[in-house]
């Protein structure tokens, strides 16, 4: 697949396991970011197609990074999923009052992740 | 009960002895004065007749006396002499010589008339002008109730001073009656001298009305042609006399007739005005008449009526008096207790400060004093309370708080347990995918070890995750039919309810319930889930699962029950904790938190979950519900409400 996507997480452990994951699903053009200022670099530089986004970073909440992005002008809209290491039905609201795509929780196989990226295309 | 004011009472407790003795003064004093008023009058009338009957007497005598000596006098029997041997040619002469003289002992003795009469009865002479001369025998037979007559052939008999009764003389229309003396010469009876008077002597002593008061008379009646008639002019009657006849079916009459009888007495009785009297009666002799002295009886007791008015008048003003006393002291009792019933309703509807302001020495005040003790206890003791509810509420809230950093802390630490697990789940996968061929069997084994290893943590994070959302979460309580959670709750398990050939028993009466609909979710999945897993091991028979609904006063009892192999006893309180577990990891799938989380769901809405269960006969899980749950409870919050805090 040709789709560019950006992981932005702070989790070295994490960002491991879903380019592996992604790698084996088909997609080469993966970059990451280790926390909210870096990704939103990253993505000004990047475009990319698809960002998934962690919830908790040290410098700021994956909602808010969400919401910056959509404010941001001049880009090609991405589509935005956010990722938690729990899941919780109230978050699945703020991730949509932030203007994600879609939600979803972190497991070893990366089976959501998946999933909700190819529900976005 | 009857409710009567302290001040009626009082009013009448006093009246009662005020008057009671009163009333009885009254009537004692009233009829003991009229017996006292009739004594004493008819002792003045008893007094009163026989003064007049003496002076009537009296009178008599004189005029007895002065006659006897005027038909001594020499004039008379010469008179006599002349005038019966005048002859009808002689007759002016000798009187024309005798008349002054007569005429003026006549006047001088106030004689209606005066007669000389020879013993044949021939009128020898007349003062006045009777125009009858004609024998008194005559006279006697043509009126034979005529006094004159009567009295002339009783002196020819006795030769003594006789005195008539009363008569009516209608030619003077006037009382006559005669006093006779006889005359003699020498010892020979020549004749009589005859004076007629009329009742104005009688009267002189009738019409003396002192001590008879206003009412007071005095009846003289004499028996004149076999009636009872009157011969004086009455004080009521003036023209009674001889007019005035008394009938023996009056009382009066009966009377009259009693004193002309010769009797005497006294009595009360109605006299001839219909009024009624106290009348004394008695025979006079002089002159053969009947006296009754009578006052009226409204006159005698009129000083008892007075009295009884007066005393009347006394209670009268006595009865103001005694109210206003019962007022004033019933008033000096209800006024502080009805202070102390306002008080007491005050300090019912709120206002502790008030306090009773009574502070007379006696028991009321007593009673005022303690109250207010009371009052002021209590609202130490309600500060005492407050303050104890003020600790409390701290240590509430303190509680709450601890809580709420220990669910947050339970989830944060779950959270972030599950990351390096995660890790390890998966480094673990990549390892036995990528390096397959170059670990052998054991290796490979022990790769697997680790994964399962994770992977059980996982489910224990899951589980404590579970435990902690609900603890976190709080939604509001709705009203719902809990034969829709249930149903929902099927709909979820029915592959593994098909899987098991479990048969499904629903009760049909499942009602409508206050809940938390997520929550109470929960707890009919995790126990609904637990007797489907342990009836399907159960080897003999096929696995039951009952869901039913006992119908309690107070609460909503559910139960789901099974046909597994049961709990011992001891166990029954155990299998509530986090974690726990009966059977090894191998026999059954751990179902650890689902119980613990089924507890707490109940416990935080105030319910009881418990078993009923032996080894070998199945399982019964009950737990109940409180019916008056509120809609929505305080101190509900949302996660939502907190910024990224896990």
């Amino acid at each position: 697949m040709d789709k560019k996507i950006l992981i932005i997480d702070d989790s070295e452990q994490d960002k491991k396991i879903m380019v592996r994951y992604l790698t084996r699903a088909g997609f080469d053009k993966i970059a990451t970011a280790e926390n909210g200022n870096n990704g939103l670099q990253k993505f000004e530089a990047e475009n990319p197609d698809i960002v998934i986004l962690d919830t908790m970073m040290p410098d700021t909440v994956g909602f808010e990074v969400c919401k910056k992005i959509r404010e941001l002008k001049g880009f090609q809209r991405p589509k935005i999923v956010i990722t938690t290491g729990s899941i919780d039905a109230v978050d699945a609201l703020r991730a949509k009052e932030s203007g994600a795509d879609d939600y979803c929780v972190k497991t070893s196989d990366c089976e959501p992740l998946l999933n909700a990226i190819n529900k976005l295309f | 009960m009857l409710k009567i004011k302290i001040t009626t009472k009082l009013i009448f407790w006093f009246l009662l002895i005020a008057l009671l003795p009163m009333t009885a003064a009254i009537y004692v004093s009233y009829n003991s004065s009229r017996r006292v008023l009739k004594e004493e009058i008819n002792k003045n009338l008893l007094t009163m007749t026989d003064n007049k009957a003496f002076q009537i007497e009296v009178f008599l005598s004189e005029k007895k006396k002065n006659l006897i000596n005027l038909s001594r006098t020499s004039d008379i029997i010469y008179a006599i002499e002349k005038y019966q041997s005048a002859g009808s040619d002689g007759y002016d002469f000798v009187d024309n010589e005798f008349r002054p003289f007569l005429i003026y002992h006549q006047k001088v003795n106030n004689y209606t008339n005066l007669f000389l009469v020879n013993p044949d009865g021939d009128i020898l002479f007349s003062a006045g002008e009777n125009g009858d001369f004609d024998s008194l025998y005559k006279l006697a037979m043509r009126n034979k109730f005529s006094q004159l007559a009567d009295v002339f052939i009783r002196i020819n008999k006795s030769r003594e001073t006789e005195i008539s009764s009363f008569e009516y003389d209608q030619a003077s229309n006037s009382a006559a009656v005669f006093i006779g003396a006889p005359v003699f010469k020498g010892g020979n009876y020549i004749g009589l001298i005859i004076a007629q008077m009329d009742n104005s002597g009688l009267f002189k002593f009738t019409r003396d009305y002192t001590g008879l008061g206003r009412t007071g008379e005095v009846v003289i009646v004499s028996r004149i042609n076999e009636e009872i008639s009157s011969v004086i002019p009455l004080r009521f009657d003036p023209d009674a006399s001889f007019k005035r006849k008394f009938d023996l079916s009056s009382d009066i009459g009966l009377v009259l007739d009693k004193a002309l009888k010769h009797e005497d007495g006294s009595k009360i009785f109605k006299d001839y005005r219909g009024n009624e009297v106290l009348g004394v009666w008695r025979h006079l002799s002089t002159f053969n008449l009947g006296m009754v002295v009578k006052i009226d009886t409204n006159e005698v007791f009129l000083p008892a009526e007075d009295l009884r008015t007066n005393l009347i008048k006394i209670s009268m003003l006595l009865m103001v008096v005694v109210v206003s006393l019962a007022v004033l002291t019933a008033r000096s009792i209800s006024k502080p207790i009805k202070l102390l019933t306002q008080t007491s309703r005050t300090i019912s509807k709120g206002d502790l400060k008030a306090r009773a302001g009574i502070n007379s020495g006696d028991e009321i005040g007593e009673l005022a004093q303690t109250f207010n003790q009371m009052t002021d206890n209590l609202l130490e003791a309600k500060a005492k309370v407050e303050e104890k509810k003020e600790e409390l509420e701290q240590q509430k809230a303190l509680l709450e708080e601890v809580n709420e950093e220990l669910d947050r802390f339970v989830y944060t630490a779950s959270h972030d347990l599950r990351a390096p697990l995660r890790g390890i789940a998966s480094f673990a996968k990549f390892l036995d995918e990528d390096y397959k061929e170059k670990i052998d069997a054991e290796g490979r084994e022990f790769i697997d070890e680790i994964i399962k290893g994770s992977s059980r943590m996982n489910k224990l994070i899951d589980d404590l995750l579970a435990l902690s959302r609900i603890s976190r979460i709080k939604n509001p309580y709705e009203e719902i039919s809990s034969r829709e959670i249930i149903d929902t709750v099927v709909e979820r398990i029915k592959f593994d309810i098909e899987n098991s050939n479990t048969e499904l028993i629903i009760d049909d009466n499942l009602p409508m319930i206050v809940c938390d609909r997520i929550k109470l979710t929960e707890v009919f999945l995790n126990l609904i889930n637990n007797a489907i897993k342990f009836s399907s091991k159960n080897n003999t028979e096929r696995p039951r699962v009952e869901i039913g609904y006992v119908k309690r006063p107070l609460v909503h009892e559910f139960f789901v029950k099974d046909n597994g192999i049961g709990i011992a006893e001891e166990f029954h309180d155990k299998v509530f904790g986090i974690f726990s577990r009966l059977h090894t990891e191998s026999e059954y799938e751990g179902t650890g938190a689902g119980l613990c989380i089924a507890k707490k769901v109940i416990d935080d809405h105030g319910g009881k979950i418990w078993i009923k269960s032996e080894p070998g006969k199945g399982a019964e899980f009950h737990f109940s519900i409180p019916k008056s749950l509120a809609k929505a409870e305080k101190g509900q919050k949302l996660i939502a409400e907190e910024t990224g805090q896990f």
